[in-house]
């Protein structure tokens, strides 16, 4: 197909400036305008996917003389590039009825403005995502983290509900704290290796100072993963949100961090392998503590957003575990929570703007009344509890025998965590059955008779999302056979 | 090209000056634009220099003074100052235009009459003041460049006196003890250094590091000049000064100070680079301690212009510790994180005068909800604080990881300390940074809208074209750093190899 790697990124980028412009005369339709450059990432990546197996491409230029920075497309980050483009393609097109229904609420009538500025920062933020997952330099790659920040603070800022204000200024200091964790790592390692290019980065293996450069890295990729003692930001940012953001930012941005430390850490021997029992232990905390709160949770969004904490336990587990099919595991289970949660946010969303009610107490018995978003939330639910035919039942039992993998062959601890990790996945399946039966089933509420379907332009997204998760879970292939190609070069021998 | 191109610049801008002090007294403000194009002129010139002085360098010289001393006047443009120099003039040219509407505002108020008489004086200091910058930053021996710096001094001390608020005497008067006393610290170092080395030109200290007394040199020299930058300790008069004259004078003052002080530390330190290198750990302590201190100070301040001051001296900074690494990423952040950091603070400052233009106030504790009401200001003041805090689109980001590449690889070269100054400027200071600058976007533009800033109407337009301007060139070389990047990269060759 037409185009490279970096038209595809930029594409979106220099959509802004005119979504801005356009959208100041158009108002919500300018949604469509935004649409265009995010399908066309989407197609293009979709068009590189039977190939980057056998060839990987790389794009490359000099920024500065002596800095190049790339763009590298592989059977690990088109995966997730793609999986940013296409749930940010889907997800504009759910905003516009969303965000014509929040803006009015906010300003109590039409603002062209505020609707310009949403789709203008909302393609900032996606191109921002997919640069993350594409840089080959490591001052590439902080540009883009965090560049990421600064547009998904103004959206919650800007049209977040509750107390956006003041939840946008700790989501950004949180980030900025993950941010600079990660850079004080990232320029240790430049000072020791003299290059920036993140391939360089194993140069520093061996290093007295090894330990001290991953675990800063490492500590501030966990911080945008929300991994526990770094995830007080998480429930409040996610759960405040406008909710196509939220279902941006849970899934898809807060996992860039997991692929981030597959691309740079996990291939650095004799740090991350040799503290697994430690990594192991922090994944399966984050999962169960997650799991625990997402049972106390009465706000729909919060409950949502806790779920992702615990998710990014699972995808920790599976890149902390250190073995192919452990690391491609989490790898798919960014893919899958992506769509799942995805899915489940945009129904949440559904249903606060049908009812204008996002406390589970006073819902119930909405699957009469809206049977597409329903059957949208089981199948989002089922993704994220790992249940087939959906993507989430592979993902899920790979990461689980990535983790039974040294837990076999090593001692009791790993073997221990494997078996209570597996155990407590029956927490997942449980609260989302439980969310389901509370919002969905029981007895309809009186103040609930009149409810009607979300509009179309809400129900065809999560229609395509979950039909993407039931045909990757028919064919997990398409993404894991070229996974498998590329994760164990990326092992330390 | 014109064989003597920079001394026509330079003398025509200086012959500027009584024009549009005639000029002014007929026509009164308008000459505000006059004076616009005069600097737009001079920044475009030297922005058409960029690309020569890629790949050589500019330099005339002309005889001065014959004996005894025998004394060239030179003038000469790298690619250390032909960047600087065209965001000098381009701030400056701008600022010009913001003053226009804001001065007839500061000269209404009771404690001096408007007249024409008063636009044509600050006209004509402001640019003579602009003009005399650029010359220090263009002179290749050191007496000529003392004198420019001094009579920028003067100048710019005349615009505090003549259009400060409060108590405007003792700011200006403050004002001019400490840099007059910075001014004595660098005499002395000049002086010291011509008779170690037996002359004034700048390119003669390239030996310096043979003679004993080259540690007191550098010394003497530094601390002149960290007094301009307001290193802790030094800064008393920087607070008072910045926050109480009016917006365009204090951005012209902030773009300064940071701008003429680091293109000089730029300049003259690499050649004491081997005798400083043992004290240049500390010195970069004293950097990273002003950078925190100012940093939270910034926090607690509620008066914008105040916390712009303080924001300022803070970040400043940064620039002392870049090129006090004595490592070439370090020096070449530190020269773009000065473009960068003045560019961004005079922006800061005009915003903050736009803030009071509209709302009389400077109490942030009083403002709220002013971005549906002030949309280029509020996009001024990211596109600044962006560039101060480091953060992309911006051209600070980049100027910042290089600067602080530069500080890691010094601290994994040398001690702890340095290599703990480079992790806590990396990172506790960004983090600082980030925080007051956010807590104020949220303070001043979100929140409620208090009851009296209802009526709150867009800013005038001469002042969003200049702050449109001045955002755009900072998202423009944020983009293509290549831009200033590659000029300075030559000058940084030319130095450390």
């Amino acid at each position: 197909m037409f185009g490279s790697l970096w038209l595809a990124l930029l594409a979106p980028i220099l959509f802004v400036p005119v979504v801005y412009f356009l959208g100041r005369s158009m108002g919500k339709r300018v949604g469509w305008v935004a649409f265009i450059p995010l399908l066309y990432s989407s197609l293009y990546f979709v068009s590189l996917l039977g190939e980057v197996a056998e060839n990987p491409v790389g794009e490359y230029f000099y920024w500065l003389p002596g800095i190049r920075f790339g763009l590298y497309a592989d059977s690990l980050s088109l995966p997730i590039a793609l999986t940013v483009a296409v749930l940010s393609a889907i997800i504009v097109i759910y905003s516009q009825p969303y965000m014509d229904h929040s803006i009015h609420e906010q300003y109590h009538r039409e603002n062209n403005n505020a609707h310009a500025t949403y789709y203008a920062l909302y393609l900032a933020y996606a191109a921002s995502m997919m640069g993350v997952a594409l840089s080959t330099n490591l001052f590439e790659f902080y540009l883009f983290f965090e560049l990421m920040i600064i547009p998904s603070w103004a959206l919650i800022n800007a049209y977040g509900s509750g107390e956006r204000e003041k939840i946008g200024f700790m989501y950004l200091l949180w980030s900025v704290l993950g941010a600079v964790l990660f850079v004080t790592g990232a320029l240790s390692a430049y000072a020791n290796t003299g290059s920036f290019e993140i391939a360089d980065l194993v140069l520093i293996q061996g290093s007295p100072w090894a330990g001290f450069m991953v675990a800063t890295m490492l500590l501030g990729l966990t911080v945008k993963m929300a991994m526990f003692g770094f995830h007080i930001w998480l429930p409040f940012a996610h759960a405040e949100a406008p909710t196509p953001i939220s279902a941006l930012l849970s899934p898809a941005m807060i996992g860039l961090a997991a692929y981030a430390i597959v691309r740079m850490l996990i291939p650095i021997a004799g740090v991350m392998d040799t503290n697994m029992v430690l990594l192991l232990l922090w994944g399966l905390t984050t999962m169960i503590y997650g799991g625990m709160m997402v049972l106390a949770q009465n706000d729909i969004k919060r409950l949502l957003a806790y779920s992702s904490m615990s998710q990014m336990g699972y995808l920790f587990i599976g890149l902390a575990s250190g073995t192919t099919i452990g690391v491609s595991g989490s790898m798919m289970h960014y893919v899958s929570h992506g769509l799942g949660k995805a899915v489940l946010f945009l129904s949440a969303g559904a249903i606060m703007h049908q009812t204008g009610i996002r406390d589970i107490r006073q819902l119930g018995g909405l699957a009469a009344k809206m049977p597409v978003t329903a059957t949208a939330f089981i199948i989002g639910a089922m993704n994220i509890a790992g249940i087939p035919p959906t993507v989430g039942f592979t993902s899920k039992l790979m990461v689980f025998m990535g983790a039974f993998g040294p837990g076999v062959q090593g001692n009791s601890a790993e073997l221990l965590i494997a078996v209570v990790a597996i155990l407590s996945t029956a927490l997942t399946v449980g609260y989302t059955m439980w969310a389901m039966r509370r919002i969905f089933y029981g007895p309809l509420p009186e103040h609930l008779e009149d409810v009607k379907e979300a509009p179309q332009l809400m129900i065809i997204p999560m229609i395509l999302l979950c039909l993407l998760s039931i045909i990757l879970g028919i064919c997990p292939g398409l993404i894991l056979d070229p996974l498998f190609e590329v994760i164990p070069g990326l092992l330390p021998v | 090209m014109v064989n003597n191109l920079l001394l026509l610049v330079l003398l025509a801008s200086f012959l500027c000056a009584p024009v549009v002090y005639l000029i002014g007294r007929s026509i009164g403000k308008r000459v505000g634009y006059v004076v616009f194009a005069a600097l737009l002129a001079v920044s475009i010139v030297f922005g058409m220099l960029m690309p020569v002085v890629e790949h050589s360098v500019v330099l005339e010289e002309y005889n001065w003074v014959v004996s005894p001393v025998g004394l060239t006047f030179g003038l000469m443009a790298d690619g250390l100052s032909v960047p600087v120099i065209f965001t000098y003039m381009f701030v400056f040219a701008f600022t010009a235009l913001f003053s226009l509407q804001y001065m007839e505002r500061r000269l209404n108020l009771d404690d001096i009459e408007e007249n024409n008489e008063q636009y044509a004086r600050f006209y004509t200091f402001f640019l003579l003041y602009g003009v005399s910058v650029a010359g220090s930053m263009l002179a290749t021996n050191l007496i000529e460049f003392y004198l420019f710096f001094e009579m920028a001094l003067v100048f710019s001390w005349i615009l505090v006196l003549l259009y400060g608020y409060g108590d405007r005497r003792r700011n200006s008067l403050l004002y001019f003890l400490y840099t007059h006393i910075g001014g004595g610290a660098l005499l002395i170092g000049i002086l010291g250094a011509y008779w170690a080395v037996g002359s004034f030109e700048i390119a003669d200290l390239a030996n310096i590091s043979m003679y004993p007394s080259a540690f007191w040199i550098g010394i003497a020299i530094t601390i002149g000049l960290l007094v301009k930058i307001g290193a802790l300790g030094l800064h008393g008069w920087m607070p008072d000064t910045y926050s109480e004259s009016p917006a365009p004078v204090s951005a012209v003052l902030g773009a300064t100070s940071v701008l003429l002080s680091t293109y000089s530390l730029a300049r003259l330190m690499p050649y004491f680079a081997e005798v400083l290198h043992g004290v240049s750990g500390w010195i970069e302590l004293w950097a990273l301690m002003t950078i925190l201190y100012a940093g939270v100070m910034a926090i607690v301040q509620t008066d914008t212009k105040r916390l712009v001051a303080y924001l300022s001296m803070s970040q400043m900074n940064y620039c002392v510790l870049g090129v006090f690494t004595f490592i070439d990423y370090g020096v070449l952040g530190a020269i773009s994180y000065s473009i960068s950091h003045g560019l961004a603070i005079a922006l800061l400052f005009l915003v903050s005068g736009a803030l009071m233009y509209r709302t009389g106030t400077r109490d942030m504790t009083k403002m709220g909800g002013l971005a549906e009401k002030l949309p280029i200001v509020i996009l001024a003041t990211m596109a600044g604080f962006l560039t101060i805090g480091g953060v992309p689109p911006t051209v600070g980001f980049k100027s910042k990881f290089l600067l602080l590449s530069g500080a890691f690889v010094r601290g994994f070269e040398s001690s702890w300390m340095e290599l703990g100054v480079a992790i806590l400027a990396g990172s506790l200071a960004t983090l600082l940074t980030l925080a007051y600058e956010f807590r104020a976007v949220w303070r001043v533009y979100y929140g409620k809208l208090p009851e009296e800033l209802k009526a709150v109407t867009t800013v005038p337009t001469m002042m969003a074209v200049a702050l449109i301007a001045m955002s755009a060139l900072s998202v423009i070389f944020g983009i293509w750093p290549a831009l200033i990047t590659i000029p300075i990269e030559v000058f940084i060759e030319h130095i450390f190899h």
